[in-house]
């Protein structure tokens, strides 16, 4: 069986601080194929980011830590690799584009060498001529002329930080990109012309793309596939029609619910009520229990499992056979 | 950056010459008439007052300060001592050397030590080594130099006869006035360093750097260690002063005939003119490496720099 | 939008309806280290205050037949010059070598946090004023300052505390200014202004609560710099008179006999060291416990 480009299996992460043990991640499973992209929902404290970092192997340890599960690139466990292998994996099979560029650059660095530092470190061959060209290249790639190659990153507005941190993570062709909320921080005018650029960019390499993010209008424009992380699980998973058409988790529905519809014309909104799970004191059975305004005693002691409920389309909830496309 | 050292450099004038103004007002007012202690009981007031007269201790405060300030900033000559009755500055300046050796080598000593050991502190954080280097570092800046002086001298020259415990001569006497005046400043620079490097092994450009691909010892020398040096240059310049200040009660010690021993001398002579000459130049040497730190600063930070060369980024 | 707020583990702890201040003690108390330096200073502020229940010597009793005399069981220290009994004049001691460094550094404090207030508050000019004159103040070192001060008013008690204090003043000030400078542009000022609370509620509750405590920290820490510069003046005889009991005073008397008697030298050290590394280990452990960030 031909395996898949990245598949992510049973993932777990915890996180340890003083005696408190706080479950991150609790058994994530993905895949992903070569050029397609990954929406990842959910709220902040999900677990998102800790999935993004495991993946490329930047993970604080301490505090954090694996503690089962395995991610398969090409069919090979990084979580088993060396650490000279993933030296070679990282910033050029897979690179990361991380959520503020305001403190993601180095602030000694000009911001030339910052992209080339990567290049030099990945490239057959490498000089650092040969890098510098390959930097000035990029730099113009994601719009930034020649002449700011030897600037600090304190001379750049924060649109002009993303789109060099952007130009970092492209800058070796990453067969996989992970982009962790890579426009929250910046102004609304600009996530547009940074997700367009970055999309675009994308599409000539034909990486394969993880977007972390909770705005779900970016998920609609960009993605293929969609997750959606609570409390360390993936709740739903389907493409990006299955999700937006037929949401079917309850939390899923409340995440529409809390966006503003014009066309529907609904005078307010409906937030979801609650508070995410204490993550060192996670509820048994479903996590979302506690503010699911169906839950019955059946959720709150079983355990729940994610099922495919239509072909590719899978939810972790038992509602799901009975009223599942009606609401 | 012509300019702006040259602003630098005339705010410092300015504050020495106030710094000057407030010693000279503090020695002025207080009780305690030098020409008493010095003449003592066997004089008659007649010769007091001419005593008083010819050092111009009975002028109004107004004019002593204006003719002090005078020959300090016109005529370079920061009085005569009363007990010598000779011109202090050349016999600073004698002395000035061997301070500022001591001095500068404390600084030194204390980067050379400090730093290696705060960057392994943080490196190995809640590790044996990191409890070991804080415990080291408190108990540096737990105990008195000058103590620390008497014990090396009780180790090293009495029971072991490994160096003079006092004068001048070769390298080997300032071994340990180095050492005790260095001890404090080593704990300082430690905490210091150790602190500095643990916000930067915390900030995203550290994360960025790894998810690059870039080597972990390559992140500690290329990323880490210029950015957590940085707020520890800031704080060598006042390490620096208190080094000098430090001085004074280590020359004594080891009976140095640097400034402080010649300062100290005159503590008790009530030799007022030599307490507040030494004062003067040594905050003088203070304020000037204090603002070589602050050129070196701004040479490696490119964010300073740009403020003084009044380039400001977009 | 998902705008719905996390639970991390910190809100949690702060749902917990308890003053910031026990909640200070609380961590501070399960700094092992920490008590480990409250307990030394706990014990040498007990020994010094009833030292002549301790002992059974006067600290000034002269003995000429011990003199100079190392340690034996009737003096475990040893005797001085005088054939005082060491012991005894290091316990007695320690009253003026603590008095001195606490009533300094609280002179210090008590003037820096005035001064520090009123630039920080009024800002402006009266700012300017108050900056410029620790500019000039700063160039001098303090022990230099220290010194001068020591020298124009003479041995004494209150003569020390007063230069001691005045060499300390600029640090504190110039922290607390600078933390009320940073503090007053934050947001949570100006949210708290917003749902109209008044201006002496946004002082006390809310400005000062976060200004104060890395001065809190800064000051117990100076207690400990203090009494070693008390030591210092004294010893090279600018402190407490000649004959004080003091401990820098004691270093001073002992130094002629640095070889027939190195016990005079080694024992009042050994005394400062222990009392400013206890204070110093429970500065360090109140600076975590007030900013559990820092910790870690």
């Amino acid at each position: 069986m031909e395996s898949k480009f990245l598949q992510v299996r049973d993932l777990q992460i915890e996180y340890t601080s003083g005696k408190q043990v706080i479950h991150a991640v609790n058994g994530v499973s993905f895949d992903l194929e070569r050029g397609k992209t990954l929406g990842m929902v959910g709220e902040t404290g999900a677990g998102k980011t800790s999935i993004a970092k495991s993946i490329i192997g930047v993970l604080p340890n301490p505090p954090a830590r694996i503690t089962g599960g395995e991610i398969l690139l090409d069919g090979k466990n990084l979580l088993e690799a060396s650490e000279e292998e993933m030296l070679k994996i990282r910033g050029n099979q897979i690179s990361m584009i991380f959520q503020d560029p305001m403190t993601a650059l180095n602030p000694l660095m000009t911001i030339g060498d910052q992209i080339a530092e990567a290049i030099e470190l990945h490239s057959e061959n490498a000089g650092k001529h040969a890098a510098k060209e390959q930097a000035i290249k990029i730099l113009k790639m994601v719009g930034i002329t020649e002449e700011r190659y030897e600037e600090f990153p304190y001379q750049f507005s924060g649109g002009m930080k993303q789109r060099v941190v952007i130009a970092i993570a492209l800058s070796c062709n990453p067969e996989l990109l992970l982009a962790d909320e890579p426009t929250t921080a910046l102004d609304v005018t600009i996530q547009a012309q940074v997700l367009d650029m970055m999309n675009d960019l994308r599409r000539r390499l034909n990486s394969a793309m993880i977007l972390i993010t909770h705005d779900l209008g970016v998920v609609a424009e960009m993605c293929d596939d969609v997750a959606v992380v609570y409390a360390g699980e993936i709740i739903e998973k389907g493409t990006k029609e299955d999700i937006f058409d037929h949401p079917t988790h309850p939390y899923t529905n409340g995440l529409f619910g809390s966006l503003p519809m014009m066309a529907v014309g609904e005078k307010r909104l409906h937030p979801i009520n609650g508070m995410m799970p204490d993550p060192t004191n996670l509820p048994k059975g479903c996590k979302f229990s506690p503010r699911c305004p169906y839950a019955t005693d059946d959720c709150r002691t079983g355990q729940i499992v994610l099922d495919e409920i239509t072909p590719g389309h899978f939810c972790r909830c038992i509602r799901n056979s009975k009223e599942a496309h009606n609401v | 950056m012509a300019k702006y050292i040259i602003k630098r450099l005339i705010l410092c004038i300015v504050v020495i010459f106030c710094a000057s103004i407030v010693i000279f007002t503090i020695m002025y007012f207080v009780p305690g008439d030098p020409v008493e202690i010095m003449m003592g009981a066997n004089a008659t007031i007649a010769e007091k007052d001419a005593m008083r007269h010819e050092w111009g201790l009975d002028q109004p405060y107004l004019i002593q300060l204006g003719s002090f300030l005078y020959n300090v900033f016109i005529n370079h000559e920061l009085g005569i001592s009363y007990t010598y009755n000779a011109p202090i500055t050349t016999e600073m300046m004698s002395r000035f050397p061997r301070t500022l050796f001591i001095g500068i080598s404390c600084i030194i000593v204390d980067v050379i030590l400090s730093i290696p050991l705060g960057i392994q502190a943080a490196l190995k954080q809640g590790k044996w080594q990191d409890r070991v280097s804080t415990i080291f570092a408190m108990a540096c800046v737990s105990v008195p130099d000058f103590w620390f002086a008497l014990m090396l001298v009780i180790l090293f020259s009495q029971i072991l006869h490994w160096l003079p415990s006092y004068g001048i001569g070769g390298l080997q006497y300032y071994i340990m006035p180095i050492m005790a005046n260095a001890l404090a400043g080593i704990g300082g620079l430690l905490r210091q360093t150790r602190s500095g490097m643990l916000d930067v092994m915390k900030a995203d450009y550290i994360t960025t750097a790894r998810a690059k691909g870039v080597p972990e010892k390559t992140v500690i020398h290329k990323h880490m260690l210029n950015n957590a040096l940085i707020p520890v240059i800031t704080v060598i310049g006042g390490h620096f002063g208190r080094a000098v200040a430090g001085t004074v009660i280590i020359e004594q010690v080891f009976s140095i005939p640097g400034i402080g021993q010649y300062m100290l001398n005159a503590v008790n002579t009530r030799d007022y003119p030599v307490i507040r000459g030494g004062v003067i130049i040594l905050a003088a040497t203070t304020s000037v490496v204090m603002l070589l730190v602050d050129l070196v600063y701004a040479v490696v930070d490119p964010r300073i720099k740009a403020q003084y060369i009044g380039k400001a980024g977009q | 939008m998902v705008t719905t707020k996390t639970m991390t583990a910190e809100t949690h702890i702060r749902y917990k309806k308890e003053s910031q201040f026990m909640q200070v003690l609380k961590r501070l108390a399960q700094d092992r280290f920490a008590m480990t330096g409250l307990g030394i200073l706990i014990v040498i502020i007990l020994l010094s205050t009833f030292a002549p229940v301790i002992t059974p010597y006067s600290a000034n009793a002269f003995d000429p037949k011990v003199a100079l005399q190392g340690s034996s069981m009737a003096h475990w220290l040893g005797c001085d010059k005088f054939g005082r009994d060491m012991l005894t004049r290091l316990l007695y001691g320690g009253r003026y070598s603590l008095l001195l460094g606490f009533t300094a550094a609280a002179a210090s404090a008590v003037i820096g946090l005035v001064l520090g207030a009123f630039a920080g508050y009024f800002g402006g000019w009266v700012d300017n004023l108050v900056m410029r004159f620790l500019d000039v103040l700063q160039a001098i070192p303090g022990m230099l300052l220290s010194i001068c001060i020591a020298t124009a008013l003479g041995n004494g008690f209150l003569n020390t505390i007063i230069a001691l204090s005045i060499g300390g003043i600029a640090g504190i000030t110039r922290m607390l200014r600078a933390r009320i400078m940073s503090e007053r542009k934050s947001e949570y000022l100006e949210a708290a202004a917003s749902i109209n609370c008044s201006t002496s509620r946004i002082i006390f509750k809310h400005l000062l609560p976060n200004t104060v405590s890395p001065v809190i920290v800064n000051i117990t820490m100076g207690i400990g710099a203090t009494i070693m510069q008390a030591a210092g003046l004294s010893y090279i005889g600018l402190g407490v008179p000649v004959g004080t009991p003091e401990w820098g005073a004691m270093l001073s008397e002992g130094r002629a006999y640095i070889q027939s008697a190195p016990h005079l030298l080694l024992w009042p050290g050994v005394f400062i060291a222990v009392t400013v590394l206890a204070i110093n280990m429970l500065g360090d452990g109140l600076r975590d416990a007030m900013d559990p960030r820092l910790k870690k």
